[in-house]
């Protein structure tokens, strides 16, 4: 929305009833300052990214040789069940949420989220949840170990820890939901005069399509999860063919919740990304609305390709040929995506701050993990894919430097407003070039691997697959190096530094209403409403 | 929709059609995801018959 112009004044900072944060840990507890709830967010995130990160790194020590080296088979399949369940629900959601939170209020000129109460309540119901998730690897039998899928009948020989996983994801779904319920009606509610739905800014947009997505599958997960409860605890055989149900029920449940769920954590990068390529190529967006409604048709395609996850289960040949083509044809919005962030650094004045370099990252490295989605979508080569390293490089391409990359970038871009301090620009440099390298020593050689048959979740493996695992391992310790510093940036960062101006980068300017507020944004903003032209 | 200021007045009617808009659009939200949780369920309690 980078036409979007203002008048009259914004941010009654000095307001007669304006009042700053508690002090303590009060604040934190009780606050329903959308900006406080934004950064426990980010926080809660960036603690269990590092937690999820380091899970991911006993996994690569395992795996840099041939042979068991460190961890018990149990324990390696723990690691590869929490990693992911951490990084998805934990890092990558709870991420987009914080920089909604913070961002949303101040793009769309709302003085807060429209149901504060429950946006702090969703945010401590996470906490609960990840903390139950995290106590669950002490109980007796380990830690839940069979795939963040969590596919019956193998996840129902889960010990102690399975009930307590299962209402961790509970407590999580419902936070989400709750979420995504304050998005939409803060977005739908309180958008400043003048703010028609076509001038909102692309992360607005991406976000509002998101938070529909999350309230249609995110109950579809619980029911699902609930209904594995039910056959561990009650006897019921939904999934159990022994009694009249069916295991393969399950997969399709999970997975129609489950493609959706992709999209609930790329179309806000999509968001984050499309608000920093005009900034920095110093242009309107191209194509903002076909932006727009290419985002709403690849949440509209998430629904109907579900079972492109489950072709070697087998299904009838009409089944296969419709997931196969409705899976090749999100191709087509995504590609207007691409070719629009492109058209728009065409002929632009671009300079490569850090958030722009991730978004560039983002560009290259996200397209990689589109174009392997592509070739797993067509099916008989998929049975050559299916559950091998091929499959791990590529979701790892879509959300490492995918996701998490423009998660880093929309840091970058918007922690001089969040703080009011600029950060160190040559350490974030470095961070990017580190970042952006080792990521491809990590999961590049995990198509080859593929390629060459190598199974995932596994522990150990075939002597002709050393080599690559080396060097992936290599890989994964230099990238998770690299993130200490990005914790430095933001400590750093946080404690001080030279004064951010008000628009911040030279190419925000008249690009958002998030720019209009001084730096760092006040407690309170947009009391009065801002009018946009 | 949006009105030129966002001071939570009582007694304003603008601020009373947006509050009511709030609570409606919430409940209506709520409700299709609860709506969502239990037909995935019924629909698999009827397709799970021994």
């Amino acid at each position: 929305m980078s036409a979007t112009q203002t008048q009259g004044h914004v941010a009654a900072h000095d307001h007669h009833d304006d009042h700053g944060p508690a002090k303590g840990i009060m604040r934190w507890l009780t606050t329903t300052n959308h900006k406080d709830i934004g950064t426990m967010y980010l926080v809660f995130s960036l603690i269990m990214f590092l937690t999820g990160g380091a899970m991911a790194l006993v996994i690569r020590a395992e795996l840099f040789m041939p042979g068991m080296q460190l961890v018990d088979p149990q324990f390696f399949n723990t690691m590869t069940t929490v990693h992911a369940l951490i990084m998805v629900f934990g890092a990558v959601m709870p991420a987009t949420v914080g920089l909604g939170n913070w961002m949303i209020p101040l793009q769309i000129g709302a003085p807060d989220m429209a149901l504060p109460r429950m946006n702090n309540f969703s945010f401590w119901l996470l906490v609960a949840a990840f903390s139950l998730l995290i106590l669950s690897l002490f109980m007796p039998g380990g830690g839940p170990a069979a795939g963040w899928t969590l596919y019956p009948p193998l996840v129902l020989q889960t010990g102690d820890a399975f009930p307590l996983a299962i209402f961790a994801i509970h407590l999580a779904g419902a936070s989400s939901i709750m979420g995504a319920i304050n998005i939409i009606v803060t977005i739908m509610n309180l958008r400043a005069p003048g703010m028609t739905l076509l001038k909102m800014p692309l992360f607005v947009w991406t976000w509002l399509i998101t938070a529909y997505l999350l309230i249609a599958v995110m109950p579809v997960f619980a029911g699902a999860v609930t209904m594995l409860l039910t056959d561990h605890f009650f006897h019921t055989t939904f999934f159990s063919a022994a009694g009249g149900g069916d295991p393969v029920l399950y997969q399709h449940i999970f997975w129609f919740f489950g493609h959706p769920e992709v999209y609930i954590m790329i179309l806000p990068a999509f968001g984050i990304v499309s608000e920093i390529i005009p900034t920095f190529s110093r242009k309107k967006l191209f194509g903002y609305d076909a932006m727009v409604y290419a985002t709403a048709s690849i949440a509209f395609l998430s629904f109907i390709v579900w079972a492109h996850h489950m072709f070697t289960v087998g299904m009838p040949l009409a089944g296969e040929m419709f997931f196969m083509l409705s899976t090749m044809l999100i191709a087509v919005p995504t590609g207007v995506k691409v070719f629009n962030w492109t058209a728009t650094m065409w002929k632009g004045s671009l300079t490569f701050e850090p958030p722009m370099l991730f978004a560039l990252a983002f560009l290259f490295l996200f397209t990689i993990g589109g174009f392997s989605g592509l070739m797993m979508a067509i099916a008989p080569v998929d049975f050559q894919y299916h559950d091998t390293y091929f499959i791990v490089a590529h979701f790892h391409y879509v959300l490492v430097p995918g996701a998490v990359f423009a998660i880093m970038a929309a840091v970058y871009y918007w922690m001089p407003k969040w703080t009011g301090h600029m950060y160190d620009m040559k350490l974030a440099n470095i961070h990017f070039w580190m970042s952006a390298i080792f990521v491809n020593v990590l999961f590049f050689p995990q198509h080859f691997l593929g390629l060459a048959g190598m199974p995932r979740r596994i522990p150990d493996y075939s002597t002709q697959f050393a080599d690559w695992n080396m060097v992936s391992s290599i890989g994964a310790f230099g990238f998770g190096l690299s993130q200490l510093l990005f914790v430095y940036i933001i400590w750093k960062c946080a404690k001080g530094g030279a004064r951010a101006t008000d628009h911040v980068w030279e190419g925000a300017y008249n690009h958002g209403l998030e720019w209009t507020v001084p730096s760092p944004a006040p407690y309170h903003t947009f009391d009065e409403a801002p009018v946009v032209k | 929709m949006a009105s030129g200021s966002h001071e939570m007045t009582q007694g304003d009617p603008t601020e009373e059609r947006r509050r009511r808009s709030i609570r409606r659009t919430t409940f209506l939200l709520a409700l299709v995801a609860l709506g969502i949780y239990v037909a995935f369920i019924v629909s698999s309690v009827m397709k799970a018959q021994p």
